[in-house]
């Protein structure tokens, strides 16, 4: 196996993206473990650091967990006024009240 | 040094040591030249990581005390007020420790956090956790043995044994898993030192829990491609990124049944 000459740069934007999200190694480690993730919890280490290489799939592997992460990460919207019950405006008829209180429609599977 | 001792007291009680055998499954006493503190501090070298470490000390564990197989044994960890199973050397032990986390108590945890050891000889005639006990003698567990495992100020840890039979665990199985558990503690406190001390032994035990399936969905790919371990995780991983589902999702339908991701791989 080669040196990958992608492999700096895909590492370098790695760890970028990590700080930003402000993940941990212990974590990104953890998830890439539960993703069924090969390399040890200080080959990662290692590999973000520069001091050692990863063959293709695991460095792949890696992006998978820190992106999931990163898509977990809580971006909560900000609410308009007719997403509360009740809104500024009239309330829902009376016909359309359910029994739970909420004028809501409920999905077909519920 | 507590390696030694152990091999002496296995000596002298039981008889003389197989010579040269190979890692063999055989009772604590007719263990190999290896002593379990050597078997332990191999598996912390090999195991790629803590996960793998903690299920092979559990697995061991079981070996040693039941070589054919009706002993399960468990490690708990608590820690910040939350209690986990983080190996176990099978499905029922898992369970049967989390039987006790929905009660609250129970001979393992009470081991763990009293830093005590347990043994109950006969489920049947102990009048200690009576709720749980019911429901593990519902489970077919007959005897239980709990060890503390000292580690840090900032956790407990137990090893946790389950036999189907009564009486399964003497006070001289216990006293030889209560070295065993001193080996184990140091070996666990090394590997805590080394892995961090910001694992929780809930998310350690959901990163398990994950990987097993994953596991099981790349096992599945590989007997259906011709390729090895690495190209099946790279077809799992292509499905991935390019339906934008989580792996673990794609890893549990396939595990369920559904058709493998039909991915073309480049120049295909």
């Amino acid at each position: 196996m080669g040196f990958d000459p992608n492999e700096p740069e895909q590492r370098r934007r790695l760890r970028s993206a990590m700080r930003a999200a402000g993940i941990p190694v212990s974590q990104l480690w953890l998830k890439y473990f539960g993703m069924s993730g090969d390399a040890g919890e200080y080959e990662v280490e290692a590999y973000l650091q520069g001091l050692l290489s990863l063959p293709p799939v695991q460095r792949d592997l890696l992006a998978l967990a820190a992106n999931e992460l990163i898509d977990d990460l809580p971006r909560p919207h900000a609410p308009y006024s007719d997403d509360f019950d009740g809104g500024p405006g009239p309330g829902p008829a009376a016909s359309e009240v359910r029994e739970d209180g909420t004028g809501r429609q409920s999905d077909p599977d519920e | 040094m507590l390696g030694s001792a152990a091999q002496r007291a296995e000596a002298a009680s039981q008889g003389p040591i197989v010579q040269g055998a190979p890692r063999d499954r055989g009772p604590m006493a007719q263990d190999s030249r290896l002593t379990t503190l050597d078997r332990m501090q191999d598996l912390l070298l090999e195991s790629p990581g803590f996960p793998e470490f903690l299920l092979g000390l559990a697995t061991l564990s079981a070996s040693l005390l039941g070589p054919d197989g009706r002993i399960t044994c468990t490690i708990t960890m608590e820690r910040d007020g939350g209690a986990a199973t983080v190996a176990s050397s099978s499905e029922e032990g898992r369970r049967l420790d989390e039987t006790q986390y929905a009660f609250g108590d129970g001979p393992c945890l009470t081991a763990a956090r009293q830093q005590r050891l347990v043994l109950i000889a006969d489920l049947t005639s102990d009048q200690r956790w009576s709720d749980y006990l019911e429901a593990a003698l519902q489970e077919g567990v007959r005897s239980v043995l709990a060890v503390p495992i000292p580690t840090d100020p900032f956790s407990h840890a137990g090893l946790n044994c389950y036999a189907s039979t009564v009486g399964a665990f003497n006070e001289e199985t216990a006293g030889l898993l209560e070295q065993h558990a001193a080996a184990m503690s140091r070996v666990l406190r090394i590997a805590l030192r080394l892995h961090g001390t910001a694992l929780h032994p809930e998310h350690l035990r959901t990163a398990l829990q994950s990987r097993a399936v994953v596991d099981a969905a790349i096992s599945l790919i590989m007997l259906q491609q011709s390729g090895g371990r690495e190209d099946a995780l790279a077809i799992l991983q292509l499905a991935a990124k390019s339906t934008n589902r989580r792996m673990h999702d794609i890893a549990t339908d396939i595990v369920r049944g559904a058709g493998l991701p039909h991915i073309q791989r480049n120049g295909e």
